[in-house]
Order: structure tokens, then sequence, then C-alpha cells
């Protein structure tokens, strides 16, 4: 039996080859996509161990930083300290967002620098980088009394590049995206920015647990001087959670630079003034005023005397307002006094190590004419020394900032309290397990590829069994003779079976390494012609054993049961080709019902659809209802058709009865093409134009992001003559949003995102973009007054939402605060995808209240009556900080692109797809001339002409193809309904092309196959 | 009515020539009933596709009618006179599955025009009373007996009152009560139609009812 098989293999070869053929595909398309599933899991994992090297415990000051003797404590044995600053070099006019690591690994010697090779690359020269830095130093960039750089730039060396395996791709965000790393000498870029012997992160190869930090942890780490009589900072704002806790038996001091005190005509510019709740033992209250006799004589007042103070109060964004008090003199005091107390005096940068008054460099608006000789030589004797003191009560509401409520404290006794690590703002984090549990949990491209690749095996599948069917049908003859002989049907059928599963399970290995190659391919195909989907290269191939044997048994089992069904459906058919014996019309009615009842039903469902939910699995719905509908109608109306003719022989009644036999392989055919029609022309009709979509944008029509922190509102005018930006149209205005950096939640990662990055904005601004709170209503705008609730909430553009988050409204997401603490924020709403796509927004208050410390701007929004002036005013003047530019279009096209990718990739795979249903199809049609070859005969016998013949053979195997296509295209029309306006005049044009090609492709093959045929 | 003068027919694979008939001459009158009888191989059916027309002799000429059949004959030619002038009947019948029985019938009615005439529906319902069987009219014919398919073959090749009737072993796959049925339904069309019929055979019995029999033998 097992050699009978044998020879009927190798007679029956040019099927059997057809066979192996499909299921190579199939098998390739199936395992090739589970291997892609693994290579890109197995890729985010590897890339998690190439980005964190050793490192199991991130140690980070927050916006502080902690002293670099800090790495010599026990603890700290394997951890290495970072100065770590965000920054970007100008490579070709296009800035370079870069991370900047100060390190003390690399023998790096000042000047030096190494880069990552993904850096290395884009630039052009390798010999020397210009590196653009905030210009930070250890007071916050927020605070009023900073200098006027926020920008600072280095000129390095680049001495070479810094391998993966050197852990030249550092990056502490869950992004699969390379990281652009420069690694510079940590003393050198800490002297460039005022930080000397200062780290801001701390990355250990062990485990240290938060509790172990705090056992160890001491104030001086982070820059907090405590002793039993004082406490001041590095930083020179306490926090004032430190404050607070310490405050019961502490006065509380706050040195600040006045603008002036005035008395009748005399006046003291730009005087050091310091606030504090007592002095000298007796409490200070709202108007009063102790003056150092110096000040006094120059105000030439006495104790009782009225003096008036002014003032800089900052409001958001450092829009200042001047406030002034009136005071009475409580006392005069000698300066002396003040001298002698050194926490009444702050070192402010840019004021306190200059030689001359007019040698301040300051953020604040300072008139230097005002400052006068005698004011000169003060500084130049005493320099910062106050000339005043007043009520820190009476001040404290404007003075005191997000950074901290005093600059120094003192104890009358040694405070009882001790400070943690949070008070100082250190979180500890542990990247490993987050970042591992992100990767493996992140984009299924299995799915994503079976479900791509889904049509392509669908069409395998049928051109697998096409060949198959047609063989079976010759061999009927076969099949009677050994029920003749006395084999039963089911040895018959194990017998086909056995012969058949066998070229399968031949060919399978093959589809195995075919797989491999798919998997490859379309590996280096993501990292390279459709990296708009990954937004990184470099996926490396991940073989699992299991997974291919998985892919290889779930093939062989899909190939047995379409086998089994075919061999089934073949023995137990008779009279395949009978004739409809009487009226032809016992075939009609219940099919008409049930054609009109669909019709309607899609109709009805298609309408109610377009008008008021608009749903797209609703549309997909109506589409393959339509289908269904038109294959019922199909066989109605061929049926109608026999009957209407039945009273005369004509060439059409020969023809509608030919495809009346064959109905049952016309339907496979038009489902195959109808499904693949409709399949790739509704996702390819349904490419998003985001561009269209009005809330998408909210009307902006620029998106900006700095890389350096905006300190100002680019709204008033005194921030657009500080940063020169008067040229800017009067009609421009601007949306600044406060952002405090996390993982990105966009379709731009791969990885599963826990906390994506998040936004603050005024609310009510954010009406435009179609901002709504589920248990308001869909379609109730918030404004920001909802957004005083206890809890902090924020909103999520949809579709990170749903696939990066696998969230809905009302759960919780945990995010550390300014503090370390985990604060649960919940999910209030939903926003169109858009702009922020990946980003969560969140109220002013509420972004303040969790990260107070985080003030700068880093996002703006931009709309102008001119607005590619704007934007070329903005990138000339703001080059210093990295401000990219660019469109509110090509904001969104980026996010597109990745969608878009997706759908090239589907329409791609779809097309494949289609292509193999059409083979499938010319081989339904040469099974069909190979059954018709006796009638072909017939007909020449009696007298038709060849063209004649060629045009009956035509007329019938066209017949349905055509009308599968026009039906599967009108299908793919109502599911882009929703999206009509969007799809765009090219689309529907290129895709109307491509169906007419698609027509024009299966009619001159059919033709092309008959004419063969016929010779 | 048909002269055959030295007819030759070769067949060749590429490396070997067969030749099939060689120098074969036959004259037929209108109205004969020839059995073409021979040796399997002989060339029987061979004779019978020249005659049909459905191959053209290597040598020798053919004529139909006093015209000549030959190379030059334009294609739509021979096309009008198989289907006016000669109805086949085959061993298998050839009757096509998805058509009814009267379908079938009319089938050559259609080589020249799209419908078939209310003549030719007419006729086909002789035929069909002529063999006897029409009361199968709207039957599938997979559900025939085989005398009734060669019934219905006969009625097929008669539709367009052809002068010439080919039949290549038309009993070959009956029984001996079918087959003698059939054969007398040739000599009945042979008579009552005046059909010239020109039948290959094996069968003596199909070879006595002929009025002439002419055998061919291998070359």
């Amino acid at each position: 039996m097992r050699s009978l098989e044998s020879y009927s293999r190798k007679f029956y070869w040019r099927f059997y080859r057809l066979v192996a053929l499909a299921v190579i595909i199939m098998m390739a398309v199936l395992t090739g996509s589970l291997l892609l599933g693994d290579s890109v899991r197995g890729t985010l994992v590897q890339r998690v161990g190439e980005r964190l090297g050793p490192t199991e415990t991130i140690i980070a000051s927050g916006t502080g930083f902690l002293s670099d003797t800090v790495t010599s404590h026990p603890l700290m044995a394997h951890a290495r300290g970072y100065l770590l600053v965000d920054g970007f070099v100008s490579v070709d006019e296009k800035l370079l967002p870069v991370y900047v690591w100060g390190t003390d690994a690399d023998s790096l010697l000042p000047g030096e620098a190494l880069v990552n090779e993904p850096l290395s690359a884009k630039l052009p020269e390798l010999n020397s980088l210009i590196l653009h830095l905030p210009a930070h130093n250890m007071v916050p960039s927020g605070s009023l009394f900073v200098t006027q750089r926020y920008a600072t730039q280095m000129r390095l060396n680049v001495t070479g590049v810094k391998s993966i395996g050197q852990g030249g791709n550092l990056l502490l965000k869950n992004e699969q995206t390379l990281p652009l790393n420069v690694f510079v000498n940590r003393q050198y870029l800490a002297e460039a920015m005022e930080l000397e012997g200062k780290v801001n992160i701390l990355l250990a190869d062990d485990i240290i647990s938060e509790q172990q930090l705090a056992e160890t942890w001491q104030p001086e780490w982070s820059g907090i001087h405590l002793s039993d009589t004082s406490l001041t900072c590095d930083g020179i704002f306490i926090p004032r959670e430190i404050v607070d806790r310490l405050s019961g038996s502490a006065t509380r001091y706050f040195s600040y630079l006045a603008n002036e005190i005035v008395a009748g005509n005399d006046s003291l510019a730009y005087p050091f003034v310091t606030a504090v709740g007592e002095w000298q033992g007796e409490p200070l209250r709202g108007r009063d005023i102790i003056l150092s006799d110096y000040a006094a004589e120059r105000l030439q007042v006495s104790e009782g005397d009225s003096v008036s103070m002014s003032y800089f109060v900052a409001k958001d964004l450092k829009n200042l307002e001047t406030r002034g008090r009136k005071l009475r003199v409580k006392r005069i005091v000698p300066l002396a006094d003040f001298i002698g107390d050194n926490l009444l005096t702050a070192e402010f940068p840019g004021l306190s190590h200059v030689e001359k008054c007019t040698d301040w460099d300051s953020d604040l608006p300072i008139r230097m004419e005002r400052v006068t000789k005698a004011d000169e030589d003060f500084w130049y004797t005493y320099r910062q020394t106050p000339k005043a003191v007043v009520s820190y009560d009476a001040v404290s509401r404007d003075w005191v900032n997000t950074f901290g409520s005093a600059t120094a404290l003192r104890f009358a006794s040694p405070p009882a309290v001790s400070l943690s690590p949070g008070d100082a703002g250190l979180l500890v984090f542990h990247p490993r397990g987050e970042g591992l549990s992100a990767a493996r949990n992140g984009v299924d491209f299995a799915g994503l590829f079976l479900a791509l690749g889904f049509f392509i095996i669908l069409a395998a599948i049928l051109l697998m069994n096409n060949p198959l069917l047609e063989m079976l049908t010759l061999r009927t003859g076969e099949v009677q003779l050994c029920r003749q002989l006395g084999f039963s049907d089911g040895a018959i059928r194990k017998a086909l079976f056995r012969e058949a599963f066998s070229v399968i399970l031949l060919s399978s290995p093959i589809g195995l390494l075919a797989g491999l190659l798919y998997s490859a391919l379309t590996l280096w195909l993501l990292g390279n012609v459709w990296s708009g989907a990954t937004h990184t290269e470099g996926f490396a191939l991940h073989i699992r054993p299991l997974t291919v044997i998985i892919g290889w048994v779930a093939g062989l089992l899909i190939c047995a049961a379409s086998l089994w069904l075919v061999i089934r459906s073949v023995l137990r058919a008779k009279h395949r080709n009978g004739a409809v014996a009487s009226s032809g019309k016992q075939h009609g009615l219940v099919p008409s019902v049930l054609f009109l009842l669909l019709l309607g039903l899609t109709v009805t469902l298609t309408a109610f659809n377009f008008l008021s939910l608009r749903s797209m699995p609703l549309f997909i719905v109506c589409g393959l209802l339509w289908l269904l509908a038109w294959s019922l109608f199909l066989r109605v109306f061929v049926t109608r058709r026999l009957s209407a003719l039945r009273p005369r022989f004509s060439v059409l009644n020969m023809k509608w009865q030919s495809v009346h036999t064959r109905l049952k392989q016309h339907q496979l055919a038009y489902w195959t093409l109808a499904m693949g029609v409709f399949t790739v022309f509704s996702v390819g009709l349904n490419r998003p134009d985001m561009g269209s979509n009005g809330q998408a944008t909210g009307g902006w029509q620029y998106y900006l992001e700095s890389r350096i922190p905006i300190q100002y509102d680019l709204n008033s005018p005194a921030a657009r003559r500080k940063l020169s930006l008067l040229s800017l149209p009067d009609s421009t205005t601007f949306l600044p949003f406060l952002r405090h950096a996390q993982d990105d939640a966009s379709c731009l990662n791969l990885n599963r995102v826990s906390t994506p990055t998040v936004l603050g904005v005024d609310l009510g601004a954010m009406s435009a973009f179609g901002l709504t709170m589920e248990s308001v209503g869909p379609s109730s705008t918030m404004d920001s007054e909802l957004w005083t609730m206890d809890s902090p909430q924020v909103f999520i553009d949809e579709e990170a939402l749903t696939w990066s988050l696998m969230k809905s409204v009302g759960d919780t997401i945990f995010y550390q605060d300014g503090l370390g603490e985990r604060v649960p924020v919940v999910i209030a709403g939903t926003y169109p995808t858009g702009l922020f796509h990946g980003s969560a927004i969140m109220s002013l208050p509420g972004f303040r209240r969790l990260w107070p410390k985080e003030n700068g701007v880093e996002v703006l929004l931009m709309r102008s009556s001119r607005p590619a002036e704007a934007a070329e005013v903005l990138s000339t003047a703001m080059s210093e900080y990295g401000l990219s530019v660019q469109t509110v279009g090509e904001r969104l096209q980026m996010f597109f692109e990745v969608t878009e990718t997706y759908l090239v990739i589907f329409l791609t795979l779809g097309a494949l797809g289609l292509l193999l249903g059409i083979f499938s199809l010319l081989i339904i049609v040469r099974k069909n001339l190979a059954a018709d070859r006796p009638a072909v005969s017939l007909y020449r016998t009696m007298g038709f002409s060849e063209p004649l013949i060629r045009r009956l053979l035509f007329r019938e195997n066209i017949l349905v193809p055509l009308y599968a296509l026009c039906v599967g295209a009108s299908g793919a029309v109502i599911s882009i309904s929703a999206n009509a306006a969007g799809a765009g005049a090219a689309a529907i044009l290129l895709s109307a092309l491509f169906i007419v090609i698609l027509c024009l492709f299966v009619y001159f093959g059919i033709k092309l196959i008959i004419k063969k045929y016929l010779i | 009515m048909i002269r055959l003068e030295n007819i030759t027919k070769r067949f060749t694979d590429g490396q070997h020539t067969l030749t099939v008939l060689d120098a074969l001459s036959l004259q037929v009158d209108r109205g004969e009933f020839i059995a073409v009888t021979g040796e399997s191989g002989a060339g029987k059916t061979t004779l019978l596709s020249i005659l049909g027309t459905l191959l053209l002799p290597d040598e020798g000429r053919y004529f139909l009618h006093n015209t000549e059949i030959s190379a030059s004959t334009p294609p739509s030619t021979l096309c009008q006179l198989r289907n006016r002038e000669i109805g086949f009947v085959y061993q298998d019948h050839r009757l096509l599955p998805q058509f009814t029985v009267w379908q079938n019938i009319l089938l050559p009615t259609l080589a020249t025009k799209s419908a078939s005439t209310d003549d030719e529906q007419q006729r086909a319902l002789e035929l069909l009373d002529f063999m006897g069987i029409l009361d199968l009219k709207e039957k599938p014919v997979t559900i025939l007996s085989g005398g009734e398919q060669a019934r219905v073959a006969i009625a097929r090749a008669l539709i367009n009152q052809p002068s010439l009737l080919l039949a290549d072993e038309p009993t070959g796959q009956l029984d001996a009560a079918n087959a003698q049925a059939v054969a007398d339904l040739f000599r009945k069309v042979n008579t009552e139609l005046h059909t010239t019929v020109i039948m290959a055979t094996h069968s003596s019995l199909m070879a006595k009812v002929a009025l002439r029999e002419v055998r061919v033998h291998c070359p």
C-alpha cells in the first residue's frame, strides 16, 4: 500500500508540488510570525541588559544633587556616581537630543568625550563636538535668584566610541529606541555647570533598598548642612517639608534681594533683606523692620519711622510683579550684628561672588543706574550682608517658592526630629525588573504579524486545497474502483490522507526554514525599511525551539484538518455535476428572503452607524454583512437567471447553467477574492489622515519642544524682550506645558509602559482637543475648576490608554511624587489621539502639587497669523535652548508613521495574500477547464468555432471573480464610511486604480489560461 | 457525397512517426449506411475524424459534397460544415452533465447563434419522440441509463438535420439489448431521415446492420 501511495505521489506530483508550495508558504508565515514575536521580545529584553548594564539600583537625587563622596560609603561599594544632564548637539542644523553622562570611569580627561555607537553614526566627523547644556547650578533654575544664563556649551574632543558592551547605550527609560549618549569627565562637567563635587544619579550593581538607604543616608550627602544649632542647604532653599518638620524648634530665615527701601527722598537700591521669625529673642510682627545703623543713616530714619520696601514676586513662569510694604522701623542695630550672623546671608549665584554690583549676573531686571557709589562701596566691603531684617510671617507668602520656604534654620536646641532621604528628594528605583516586565509585555509582534499575515495563511490554505480538490476529482474513477474492490470509504480516505499528508509532512521542514527566513527578513525590514513602526534598528533573531515546534505542529494540524475536509467532501460528492432538474425555483425563495433581510440590515446598520455611532468595528461588520448578502444574491441571481432563461435554450443559458453547476467552487473564489479585496482596501482606505482632524491639533500650528526648560512665559512681553523674541508677530500665542518625564506610552515605544510622561497644562485650554471626562459624559469638556479635587487625575489619549497602558478610564496609575512617595493618580478621561499621544495630561494645580520643583516649560504649542515667520524667529532666537520647532502636522506624522507603517506592512502582506488568492483562482479555472475538456472536444465536433468556445469558457469563469472584486471593493467603501473624509482623494483614487488593475489582472490571467489551454 | 483519394495520415511525437492511414480511398454515396471495421489501431477513429473535418489528411484529397476539404479551407467554413452537415455520436456519448436532456440535444444549435429557435426546439421534441425518450426531456443526463444516453447523443447529432452521421463505436458501452436497439435506431435514421451513416465498430452485429462494410487495416 505504501509503495502504491509512493507511485501515486510521483504520478500526481504536478498537483503535489503546488500543495508543497502552499504548505511552505503557510508554515513560513505561521512560524515566521511566532518567531518574529520571540525575536522582538528577545531584542527588547536584550536591550534592557544593554541599556542598564550591571545596574540593579538607581538612586536619583531629584532636582537636587548628591555629594560625590557618597560612593565611598560601604553601602555604595558597588555604586557609580554620575552627573546626568539632558543636552543636545547640533548636526547639520538639526538638533540631536543627547544624554550627557559625567563619569569618573573611562579615564576621560577634561575636555575629552566618548560617544556611543548610535550617536557616532549621526556625527559627520568624530573629532570634536559642541555640547549644549542647561546652565545648572546648585540653585534651581526656576527660582528668582539665578543668573541670566540658562544654557551653556562645551567643546569636547571625541576620543572614541563607547560600545554597547562597555555600557555605551546606558538609558534609564523603558524604551527600545537607542539613546544618544555622550560621556565626559565628571569633574570637568561639574566645573562647567558650577556643580563641583556633585552627582545626581547613583547606579549600583547590587540591590539597595529604600530602607537600607534610609538607615545610612546622611543629610550632608544631599547638601543639607545640619548641626545642633542650624541648617542650611547647598541649594540655598530648604525644602518646605524639612522646614515644616523642624520649624517647631527653629527660627526660619529667608534671605531675599529687595528692589529698594525708601524713606522720604532717600533710598537703598537692591538691598539684601532677611526675613526672620524673631530677632535676638524678640518676635517680629507684620510691619516691623530692623535696620542696620548703616541703612538707617543712609535713609535718615530713626526707630518708629516709616519706610517702604518693594520687591519682585514671581508668579507662574517668572512673570514678575513688584509688591511693596509699608514698614515701621522697630529697631536700629549695629551692622556688626548682621555681619556676625552668617545665617542672615545666602550665597546666590551670580550675585555673591562678584566685586561690584554692576557685575551682578541676575535673571532679575535690575536697573543698574539706580545703584549708587555708596551701594557699591557697601558691596565691596560687606557683600550680601543684609541691610535690614523683616518679619518672616509678613513676607513669607510672597517670598517662599516651590523649592523651599527658608534659606536657613536656627535651632535653640538640637532638633529632635531626624530627616529622611525622601525629605531631600532622593528616589530609589530597581529598574531591571520593571524593564524586563515592560519588554516581555510589550507589543505582541507574534499576534500582530499573525493578524497581518492572516490573509496569506488563508490564501495558502486555499492554494493547498485547490490542487488537492482538482487531483481528487480526477481520481474519482480510482475511488470508484477501490470501492468496487471492497475498500471501505474510511480506508480510501486514510490512504488518500496518508498519501497527501506525507507531502505536507515532507515539505513542512522547508516551511520552517522559510519561516526563519521570513522572520529574519521581516526583522531586517522592521529595522530598516519599516523602521517607522519600531523606531529602532538592530533586531536580532531569537529562535526558541518550543516556538518552532508550536508553529510546526499548528501548521500541520491546520493542513491535516484542511486535507481531511477536502478528501471527505470529494468522497461524499455524488452526481457533482448534475443539472438543475426542473424549475430551478426550489433554491430561490429562502436565499432571496435572506438576501433582502441581510441587505436591509446592512444598509440600516451602516446608515445608523454613519449618522450616530461612527464605530469603526461596526463599519467593518457592515462590510462583512455586505459580502455575505451579495454572496447569497449570487446564488439567487444565478438560479433566477436560469429559470428566466429556461424556456429558450441559449448561450446565456449555457453560461448560467455552468456557473450554477459549479456554484460551490465559484463561492470559494468569491469569498477568496471578495474578502481579500475587502480586507486590503478597507484597511488601506482607513489610513487615518490626522491633519484633517481638528481635535488632534486643537487649532494650534506648531509644536515646540525645548531640551532646556524655559522658565519664562513666552506670552509675556517681558519674556519676549529677555529672549530676543520681540520680532515675533504680535498675534503669536503659546500654550505652555510642564513635563514630568517618564516613559513614552506612544506607539513609538514597543515596551509595555506603566507610567507615561505627564504634561501639566491649563485644562481650560485643552477643550479644543476634545478632552472629555467619562463620569461627566462623553461630550462634556473639562474645565480647570474640576481639577481642584483632592486626588490627582489625568487624561490619556484613547490609543495609548488601550494599547500601551492596557487600562481604562477609572483605573489608577502610581507615580512617585517629588518626595518619592507612591501616589495614586486616577485616569479620569480620554482625549482623541493626537499631538499628545503617549502622554498623560494633568491640570497645572495637580501637577504642581505632585512635582512642585519641576516648573520649567519643555513643551509649547504655538499659533500665529504668520506662523512660518514666528517659527523662524523662535528657531533662531532660542537655538541655545535646543528648541525643536515642528508643525503640528509633522508631529502627528511622526505618530502616524507608525500606524502608516503597520498599514503598509498589512497592505504588503495583504496584497501578497491577494495574489496567492488570485493564483488559487487561476488554479480553479484550470481545474474547471480540465473538467471541461470533453465538452470542448464536443463543441468542436458540433461546429462551435474556437473564438466561440473561448468566449464561452471565459464568460463562465470571469463572471464570479469580477463580481467578487466589485462586491469586495464596495464592502470596503462601506467600511470606510466613518473615515470618508479622512481617507483622502489620493487614497481613494489609488485604491480604485488598484481595483482596476486587479480586475485587468484577473481578466487577462483567465484569458491567458484559456488560450493556453485551448492550444 | 464523399470521396477520399489516397488519404494518408501520420502522427508524430517528434522522434517517431506512425502512419495510421496509408493511401486510403473511399467513395460514399448519399443515403448509404457504412460500417467501418478493423482491428484496434487500424485507423477507424482517425478516418472518422478526417471525415468529420476534425483532422486534415497529410496526403490525398477529401471531397464532401464535391467540395474539397483541405488545409486551405477556412476554419470558419469547417466549423459551419461540421455544424450543418455532420453529426457525431461517440462511444461515451459525451453528454454535458450540467445540462438536461433537452438542452444537450439543442446544444449544436448554439454554435452559430445565441439562442435556439422555435423550430429547433420543436425539432428537438420530435427527435426525443423519434428516439422514444420524450418523457426524459427535463431530466439531467447524469441519471440516464447507457441506452438512454446513446439515444440522447444520436438525437443531439441529428438536431441540425445533417446529411452525414458519423458514429464511433456507438454501442461500445452498451449491453446486447441496448446495442440492438441503438443499431435499430441508426437504421431508422438512415432509412426514415435519409441520413448517410458511417459507423466505426468492432461489433459484427452492428456491421451487419450497415448496408456496406469497409474494412481498414493497419498499414
